[in-house]
This record gives C-alpha cells, sequence and structure tokens, in this order.
C-alpha cells in the first residue's frame, strides 16, 4: 500500500469553483455543458461531482494555469441589501504534478480583492444566505475585501482499482466597510474532503465522497470618532433587536458537511454517463458578543438556521457519429431550510428544483464546431416567514437555450462565440416573473505552442424582468494560461 | 469486494442522511396574541367601579422596539401575530373630566409566547401633574468627532397649577458605587431609606420652604451646564446662552460664569470638576433640599424625581424603586438626540415607559 502524502496547493475556494472547474473553451462556447467534449468537461466523478479520489484517473499530465480574472455585476434589480456594483478581481495559480504511480497531486493558491460598491446597510459578506438574520447599519456604502486562499490535494492508487484523495483549503478574508458603521470584518473558511473511487468492472466506477468546511465571519463594528455604533440584528424582514454601543462585535458560524456519491460509466471512446448524488446539511449561529448579567463579554445565540440539500444528477454523451455528438442531462434538488431563534421557528422554507437539459454538437467541418443546448426546469418553493406571517408558494419553469461555436482560424488558433437566450417564470432569488435572460460570449484560445496556451474568455449575462423597467447584468473577464509538462 | 464497497457506501449514506437530521423547532414564532383590557378603577371605598379606558393609547416595548395601539370603545386591545418575547406595556388616556389629570398605567415583563394568548388588565390611575419632574435630559453630545460634550441640559418642567418654589433645591448627578451588584448607583445600600451615590451635588439658592426662586405652572426651565452658545464651538450643537439656570462650580478655577444666567453652587468642595453628566448612562436626581448630608446618602423621601438612563438595554436597573422603577432607553453618544418625556411632565415612575428619544433636544420646551 501506497501511503505517502505530498501536499502542493490546490485552489478549492469559494470564488471561481465556475471559472476553474470547467474550461474557459467551453464558457466562451455560451457555457454550454452537455454536448460539448473537453478535458475538463467530461461525465467522471472529479469533473462532474467533484471528486478528489478520481483525480489521479482523470488527470494524466502535468500542467500549471495561471488565472487572471474579473467579475463585475451591476444593476437596479437587486435585492435590497445587495450592493449596486460588485468587482471581483482575482488571480490564480493551480499547479498539477502527476507522479506516475505515486499519485497525482494539484494545488492552488489565489488571491482576491473584492470590491462591492453602494452595498446597503447589510454588513455581512454573505447578506442572502436564506437565513432571516440579517445585520444591517443605517448606511449605504462601499465594503471591500481582500485576502488568499489556498488548497491542497492528493489523489493515489490506495489498492488495485481502488483510489483514494484527500484535499484540506484554507481561506482568510478581511473586510472594511469605509463610512459609518465602519464595520471591519475577517471571514475565515477551513474545508476539507475525502474521497474513494472503485473500479467495478472495465470502464465503470463507483465513488463515494465526504468533506466538511467550517467558516467564521467575526464582524467588528468600532468607530474611529467616540461615537456610538448602532447596529440592527434583524429577526426575518420585519422585526430587528438594537444594539449600541462602540465597539459591537458580532461573530456567524458555520459548519457543514457533505456525502456524495458517483457512478460513472465510460465503456468506449464514444459515449459516457454520469451519476453524481450528493446530500450536505450545514448550521448557521449569528452570536452576539455581549455581556449578560453583568458578566463579562460573552457570545450569546441571537440565531440558527439549518440547511438541508439533496442532489441527484445525471450527465450522458454519445457519439452518433465521428462529427456529432448528442448529449443528456437531468437533475433533481431538493432544499430544506430552517431558522430559529430562541427555540421559536423563525422561517421555514424549501425548494424542489427538477432540470432536465438535452444538446448536440457538431462538426460542420475540420474547423469549425457547433453546437446547441436547451435547459428546462422546474422550481417548486415554500417560503413561511412565520414572524413577518408572510407565507408564499412559487413555481416557476424556466427556459435557457444557448449555441455556441469554435473557429479554427489559423492553425491552432481558435475563436469562439456564443449566445443565449432564457425565459425565467418566477425568480425565486430576486423576486421578479417573467424574466428575459440574455447571454453573449466571446472567447480566444491560442494552442501554438508545445508548452503553453492561452484561452481568453469575456461573457455578459443580463437579466430583466418583462414588466419593470429594471434590469440586473454580470459581465465576466478571464484568462488562463496553461504551461504544460512542468 | 465489488458489492461490500457498494454496501459500505449505502450504509454510510443512509445512517449520515438520517442520523444527522435536526427538526425544527415545534412552536413558530409570530403567532403570539394579547387581550389587553385597559380600565380605571375609581371605586370608592367599598363601592367598586371599575370603567374601560376607550381610545387609550398603548405603548408596547419588547427587544424588537416600541409600538403605539389603542384600545376600542369597550377598553380591549387585541392582538395577534406577535414575535415571541418579553413586553412592557404602558396604557395613559386623558381623564374624562380633568384635563388635568392623566390616566396611566403599566405591565412590566409580560412573556408573551407564539401560539398562546396572554390576556391581562391593566388597572390605570390616576397621576395629576401636580409636581416638578425632570422633563427632558441632554447629554449625549452633538454630532462631532472633537469629543465636544459640554452642550449638556438638564430640564425641569412645573406641571402643577401652583407656583412652587426651588429655593434650596438639589440637583444630583448618581453614579458612584462600591460593588455595581450589591451597592450600585441608586440603590439603598444600608436599608435605611437613603438613597447612595452621590457624585455630583449642586444647589438652588435659598433654603427649603423660602419662597425666591418662583417655579410657575407650566413653565420649563433649562439648566445648562454650561449657559453658552456651544453652536460657536460645534456648529451642530445647541444654543444654551439663554438657560434659566447655570451650574456653576465655585471650587473650579477659571470655570466661565455667564453672568445672566443665575447659578446652582457645588455642594462638594472636594469636586473641582465641571459639572457633567455621562453621555450613555447616569443618574440625575432632584431633591427638595431638606437632606443634603449627601456623605450619609440622600432621604429618599426627599427626593422629588430621579432618572436613570442608559443607551444599553442590558443594563440592569440600580436605582432603587421607591425612586424610580425602569430606565430609560438614551440614544448613543454624540448623536444629538435627547430624550424626553412623551408627556410634559408626566411621571408613573417608570423611566421606561415615560421616556422617549427625541431627534433633536427641544430646550425650553416639549
Amino acid at each position: 500500500m501506497k501511503m505517502k502524502f505530498i501536499f502542493t496547493v490546490l485552489f478549492l475556494g469559494f470564488f471561481f469553483p465556475t471559472f476553474f472547474s470547467q474550461s474557459l473553451r467551453t464558457m466562451s462556447m455560451a457555457g454550454i455543458t452537455i454536448p460539448l467534449k473537453d478535458v475538463d468537461n467530461s461525465c467522471d466523478p472529479y469533473d462532474f461531482g467533484g471528486n478528489i479520489s478520481y483525480l489521479y484517473l482523470d488527470e494524466t499530465t502535468s500542467w500549471l494555469k495561471i488565472n487572471p480574472s474579473l467579475n463585475t455585476n451591476w444593476g437596479d434589480y437587486k435585492r435590497p441589501y445587495d450592493a449596486n456594483n460588485v468587482n471581483l478581481y482575482g488571480i490564480n495559480f493551480t499547479g498539477l504534478k502527476t507522479l506516475s504511480t505515486a499519485g497525482t497531486f494539484i494545488g492552488s493558491v489565489s488571491y482576491i480583492y473584492d470590491s462591492r460598491i453602494n452595498v446597503n446597510r447589510s454588513v455581512k459578506y454573505n447578506t442572502y444566505q436564506g437565513d432571516p438574520f440579517f445585520i444591517n447599519d443605517t448606511t449605504s456604502g462601499n465594503i471591500h475585501y481582500n485576502g488568499p486562499a489556498v488548497n491542497f490535494g492528493y489523489s493515489f492508487e490506495l489498492l488495485s482499482d481502488l483510489y483514494f484523495g484527500a484535499s484540506v483549503g484554507y481561506k482568510i478574508l478581511n473586510g472594511f466597510k469605509e463610512i459609518y458603521s465602519q464595520t471591519s470584518t475577517v471571514l475565515r473558511d477551513v474545508d476539507g474532503s475525502l474521497g474513494l473511487t472503485y473500479k467495478l468492472f472495465n470502464s465503470a466506477y463507483l465513488s463515494a465522497g465526504f468533506s466538511t468546511y467550517n467558516s467564521q465571519e467575526k464582524l467588528t463594528i468600532e468607530l474611529a470618532d467616540p461615537v456610538d455604533d448602532e447596529i440592527y440584528n434583524y429577526h426575518g424582514d420585519t422585526y430587528f433587536i438594537t444594539q449600541i454601543g462602540n465597539p459591537i462585535s458580532e461573530k456567524i458560524k458555520e459548519v457543514g458537511y457533505s456525502w456524495n456519491s458517483q457512478f460513472y460509466l465510460n465503456p468506449d471512446k464514444n459515449s459516457e454517463a454520469g451519476l453524481n448524488f450528493v446530500y450536505s446539511n450545514s448550521d448557521q449561529k449569528v452570536l452576539l458578543n455581549k455581556s449578560v448579567n453583568g458578566n463579562s463579554l460573552l457570545d450569546v445565540e441571537d440565531g440558527y438556521s439549518y440547511f438541508n440539500e439533496y442532489l441527484v444528477e445525471f450527465k450522458g454523451r454519445y457519439d452518433l457519429t465521428p462529427d456529432l455528438t448528442v448529449g443528456l442531462k437531468g437533475s433533481w434538488l431538493y432544499n430544506s431550510c430552517w431558522s430559529s431563534s430562541q427555540s421559536f421557528l423563525v422561517w421555514d422554507w424549501n425548494t424542489k428544483t427538477a432540470g432536465a437539459g438535452i444538446g448536440a454538437s457538431y462538426n460542420i467541418s475540420p474547423f469549425l464546431l457547433l453546437s446547441l443546448e436547451y435547459n428546462y426546469s422546474h422550481v417548486n418553493a415554500d417560503s413561511s416567514k412565520y414572524i413577518d406571517d408572510h407565507f408564499t408558494t412559487v413555481y416557476s419553469n424556466d427556459h435557457i437555450i444557448r449555441i455556441g461555436g469554435e473557429y479554427e482560424i489559423f492553425n491552432k488558433i481558435f475563436l469562439r462565440a456564443g449566445g443565449g437566450y432564457g425565459f425565467i417564470g418566477k425568480d425565486i432569488i430576486y423576486g421578479g416573473s417573467n424574466i428575459k435572460y440574455f447571454l453573449t460570449t466571446f472567447g480566444l484560445g491560442f494552442n501554438l505552442f508545445e508548452s503553453f496556451s492561452i484561452d481568453f474568455l469575456l461573457d455578459y449575462n443580463n437579466y430583466k424582468p418583462k414588466q419593470l423597467d429594471y434590469s440586473h447584468s454580470l459581465f465576466d473577464g478571464l484568462i488562463t494560461l496553461k504551461l504544460f509538462n512542468i | 469486494m465489488t458489492m461490500k464497497f457498494i454496501r459500505i457506501v449505502s450504509s454510510v449514506l443512509l445512517f449520515y442522511m438520517y442520523g444527522c437530521m435536526q427538526n425544527p423547532p415545534v412552536v413558530q414564532d409570530g403567532n403570539g396574541s394579547v387581550v389587553l383590557k385597559a380600565v380605571w378603577d375609581k371605586s370608592i371605598d367599598s363601592i367598586p367601579d371599575i370603567v374601560p379606558l376607550q381610545n387609550a393609547q398603548v405603548i408596547m416595548s419588547s427587544q424588537y422596539g416600541m409600538k403605539i395601539y389603542y384600545t376600542g370603545s369597550d377598553g380591549f386591545l387585541r392582538l395577534n401575530h406577535l414575535p415571541s418575547t418579553i413586553y412592557s406595556i404602558s396604557i395613559k388616556a386623558a381623564h374624562p373630566a380633568d384635563a388635568s389629570i392623566i390616566l396611566v398605567g403599566s405591565i412590566r415583563g409580560l412573556n408573551i409566547i407564539s401560539g398562546q394568548t396572554s390576556t391581562s388588565i391593566d388597572t390605570a390611575k390616576p397621576v395629576s401633574s401636580t409636581g416638578i419632574a425632570i422633563n427632558e435630559i441632554y447629554s449625549a453630545g452633538p454630532v462631532n468627532n472633537i469629543f465636544y460634550i459640554y452642550d449638556q441640559f438638564v430640564e425641569l418642567y412645573n406641571s402643577s397649577d401652583s407656583v412652587k418654589y426651588l429655593d434650596g433645591m438639589l440637583v444630583m448627578r448618581v453614579n458612584g458605587y462600591i460593588n455595581d451588584q450589591i451597592y450600585a448607583a441608586g440603590g439603598d445600600w444600608y436599608h435605611n431609606g437613603k438613597m447612595q451615590g452621590v457624585t455630583y451635588i449642586y444647589k438652588f439658592p435659598g433654603k427649603p420652604g423660602e419662597n425666591n426662586y418662583p417655579f410657575y405652572p407650566k413653565q420649563f426651565l433649562v439648566l445648562a451646564g454650561e449657559a453658552i452658545d456651544h453652536r460657536k464651538a460645534v456648529s451642530t450643537s445647541i444654543d444654551l446662552s439663554h438657560a434659566d439656570w447655570e451650574f456653576y462650580n465655585q471650587y473650579m478655577a477659571g470655570q466661565y460664569d455667564n453672568p445672566n444666567v443665575p447659578n446652582l453652587i457645588n455642594m462638594r468642595p472636594d469636586n473641582g470638576t465641571k459639572f457633567l453628566i455621562s453621555l450613555a448612562q447616569d443618574i440625575v436626581a432632584l431633591a427638595s433640599g431638606k437632606d443634603t448630608v449627601w456623605t450619609a446618602g440622600i432621604d429618599i423621601s426627599t427626593i422629588i424625581d430621579a432618572v436613570q438612563y442608559s443607551s444599553n438595554r442590558n443594563l440592569v436597573k440600580t436605582i432603587d424603586d421607591r425612586i424610580d422603577r425602569g430606565v430609560a432607553l438614551y440614544p448613543p453618544r454624540y448623536s444629538g438626540k435627547s430624550i424626553q418625556r412623551k408627556e410634559p411632565g408626566m411621571d408613573t415612575n417608570d423611566g421606561s415607559a415615560d421616556f422617549e428619544i427625541l431627534p433633536a433636544p427641544t430646550p425650553g420646551r416639549q
């Protein structure tokens, strides 16, 4: 048995999971994932289910990726405590080293600068996590966060046909609100995962994994001037308690666990299919640091939230002809969450989302690839805001169609573009109805050299409710420089 | 091996899914109800006469703030969908025959629980506005960043219909303590009927019983820490150059004295500092002056009015119950806000119910 653990750096933080878990190539083609073949878009347990144990089988060559990125979003179609504008700048280095039978190592280090412009009152990093415990002051101001994230991962063959993987990650962010209440934030996340993959028979794999995370957001509301701060701890949309002082200290602690399992079938080069199941739960506590009965300062629980999630998803792909690939995807997601304060149920909500998608890719010529994908989802959400005496049940039928293409304009220089159009019946996040969704993407790929490649991506997304003169837009700009055989 | 692996994975998954799930609390918040009946007990001798108070103002205070309601024609107030917490309720209604009398009542510590209906009868008692009361306190300081705190004032109001006299009366700051649990400011430490913890003690001229300094009915009197126009120092401050009285420490070298404003003088020779009260929490007391031996404590029976205030909602009240039964919620430091009685001079001996926060001080007026 080989039990040698060597750690390198792996990025598994929360910042760019969508950017670097799939390639810029597919993102440049309208983000099509079902029928498009790509080295980072297979149906295997690592690409599809995030199971670290399959890394050893998924990656066969060593590389280093350098990813500078810009992500920005803005618009007046937003929730009350959202920022007017969020700018996210990041730089990420991800390295992967294969050591033959000794295993595969992956690691990442990144640094992020997260600038939020005109955040309305909220001083939490994640204002809307589904819980009713908003923490607000009285001003609309800019909040800037910055800090590093690192991760280490390793996968190897533990026994014959049995593969093991593990990863750990850490990130820390410091934030500060420029004006009253001058809230300082220290956000710390630690995560880890373990995985096993067993080769059932030729071309069929079964995986299982466990992951956990522990995060803490510490808020210190302290003014430089000798003026007291006023902070409002909401219990729901209506009721809040006021804290006055200088300084005021609060913490948001969250612990989560997740079990996942994957089944992967890859009988030949022309077909593959993957099944992913995830069950996760987490709990979150809002703790107020205050004096109780004249005693020294204690962390007193103000709110508690519990989150449950089940996900089952399937993706399959088949080459009908050497030039035509078709794909199919289905998913079912169930969220069940509740929040309480002092043993009373404050909010209770759940969502069920059933999704299905089909797509096809066709090589029109050796130089031109076209791809089309359609996704449908049905969302059913129940929300019971007991403390606010507000109860809603929402149904939504959502449709999105995407089309993308890749054209080799010169030898090993690729031009990529895509577009999407969607209709969202009821937006359960932002509250709008009959949302029109528009997406356009553009990318370039330079694979001129044996030792490295460069990919660029620009994408623009826009959401607009039909009856309102509001909209919300997102823009992403990313570059990936990939060095091979390092 | 294959089936074993599948069995292990399945067993662990099932165990985890069902073993770690938490059930939500059974009782839903926001479903509390209260039925409140406001009555006035006007019984005379053994003849009972309980009268419902219609259209009485009901102020409900809790950790979620304050809300005002009114009773119906039958004296009842029925409220539903209340969040579970502990409420303080005060009621107020005009006397049907005498406008100078206010009917007031209060309920403290009413625990309203979701899914349950709390029933309470609040019996109001007449408070004849017959005396002098501390009507407004401003010590938070103006909005500024240079630590300016000198524009403090205490406002008195004579809500009676007769002329009162200030001769020999005392105004005190009470924040001395030995132990904040047992020997706390404003308490009767030695169970001898005396309020302890006096730190500042200032006196109107004259002696109790003399009639040289009249306080007319429905008159406001502003007692300024410094009777100057503080706006010249900080633009967001206030003008106290026309205050009625000024605290003057004759034992302090070089203190400015407005010659146009009469002085209250310091009774403690050992205190060589300006009269200042705390920006966020303190006790201010007014006494008749019949007992001036502050070192032994001030006789509670001589205290006309006292207010304990704090910007900390969790502050434990320390002032003796015979003086006042509540702590008035105070605004943040340097907020430019003050506290004032909801009705001029209306004193139910419950500072938490009597006072409200004003966005800006109103010296000399309601």
